[in-house]
């Protein structure tokens, strides 16, 4: 394609400065000569015909394919702005179904973690509970087993404090009174 | 176990060959009497059951012994009899279980009485009196004072007891209170 333009500006130039050298340059004239004008006049036309020739013959039709070419880039390039605008709404849209699946997920993830959040609370409080109760009848069994423990104490030492008084403070007449109530049991069983 | 099974065997036979209720009450006395000495004299035991000592000088220390303790007849002939059984080793054991076989012909039974002090003659006979009537049997006391129990007494007839000591009172209730 440039390969023709520039062989039919070189045409061009070639003929015209051959047609300026046959007229013998450009003179001030004042008179008609038909040897002259005439001759000047065939040149131009012949260089115009000349041009047009090399136009026709040459330019135009690579004009007309240039033109083609441009046209059929510009219906390729439409096509692949509307295949590219095809895509961008598609992805739009896929965009919009993930948007729209991320707002579901997230959604559903709050709710979840919120569902997760009450149970734990709820398992805690009752660990709580439980554990408050445990620890509620740990003390109350501890309390009663000290009172028990004590009570234990407090009898066996008022029984070995009964028993020291009772060593020294035994007499015959008190050992004739268990002897009496011993023989007295045994009739009684008899 | 063994010497008890043996000693009985003995015992059985020394009552059915004595049946005189005399005779069993006394010779019960003397087995009982000298089982205590032997047991207790440490050289007459070993004496005695020394395998190397002839039976004819275990004899002759046995007669001096006897005679020393003034036995009765049938109690002599018994004792003899046990050591030329060579039986002498369990000769505690025999008095005991002949002791317990004639008491049961004779409608006795020993009662071991425990007091936290010494008894009077009154009331030893009370005692005994009463131990009579709750076991059907005469009571043949044998006295014995532990200060231990603080207070009453503690009666054992054959392996019943009747606890009636302070000590003891005590420690039943040591043991419902606990």
């Amino acid at each position: 394609m440039k390969k023709s333009y520039t062989t039919a500006l070189g045409l061009l130039l070639f003929f015209s400065a051959g047609a300026a050298w046959a007229s013998g340059g450009l003179q001030l004239a004042t008179e008609w000569s038909w040897a002259r004008d005439g001759g000047r006049i065939i040149n131009s036309l012949v260089v115009v015909g000349a041009v047009v020739y090399i136009v026709s013959r040459f330019a135009g039709p690579a004009l007309k394919k240039r033109a083609n070419d441009i046209r059929n880039e510009i219906t390729e390039l439409n096509e692949a702005r509307e295949m590219a605008e095809r895509n961008v709404a598609d992805y739009q849209k896929k965009l919009e179904e993930i948007k729209t699946e991320h707002e579901k997920a997230m959604t559903q993830a709050r709710a979840e973690a919120e569902e997760i959040r009450k149970r734990i609370l709820e398992q805690a409080d009752k660990a709580a509970t439980s554990i408050l109760s445990r620890a509620g009848d740990q003390i109350d069994m501890e309390t009663e087993q000290a009172r028990q423990k004590l009570r234990k104490e407090t009898t066996l030492l008022t029984l070995a404090a009964a028993e020291e008084l009772l060593k020294k403070n035994m007499g015959p007449a008190d050992h004739k009174a268990l002897l009496d109530e011993y023989i007295s049991r045994m009739e009684r069983n008899n | 176990m063994k010497e008890t099974v043996v000693a009985r065997r003995y015992a059985k036979a020394f009552v059915e060959k004595f049946t005189d209720p005399g005779s069993l009450e006394a010779m019960g006395k003397d087995l009982i009497e000298f089982s205590a000495i032997f047991e207790s004299e440490r050289t007459l035991k070993m004496t005695m059951l020394n395998p190397a000592v002839p039976p004819e000088a275990k004899l002759a220390i046995l007669e001096a012994v006897m005679k020393r303790m003034d036995l009765a007849d049938p109690s002599r002939k018994a004792l003899i009899h046990v050591l030329r059984k060579k039986r002498m080793g369990i000769i505690r054991f025999i008095a005991s279980e002949f002791e317990r076989i004639s008491f049961g012909v004779l409608g006795k039974v020993r009662a071991q009485v425990t007091s936290a002090v010494e008894l009077t003659a009154d009331e030893a006979d009370s005692l005994r009196k009463s131990l009579s009537e709750f076991s059907g049997k005469e009571a043949v006391m044998e006295l014995k004072v532990d200060p231990s129990l603080i207070g009453g007494v503690v009666a054992r007839i054959g392996s019943v007891v009747y606890d009636g000591s302070v000590a003891n009172q005590l420690q039943s209730l040591r043991v419902r209170l606990n």
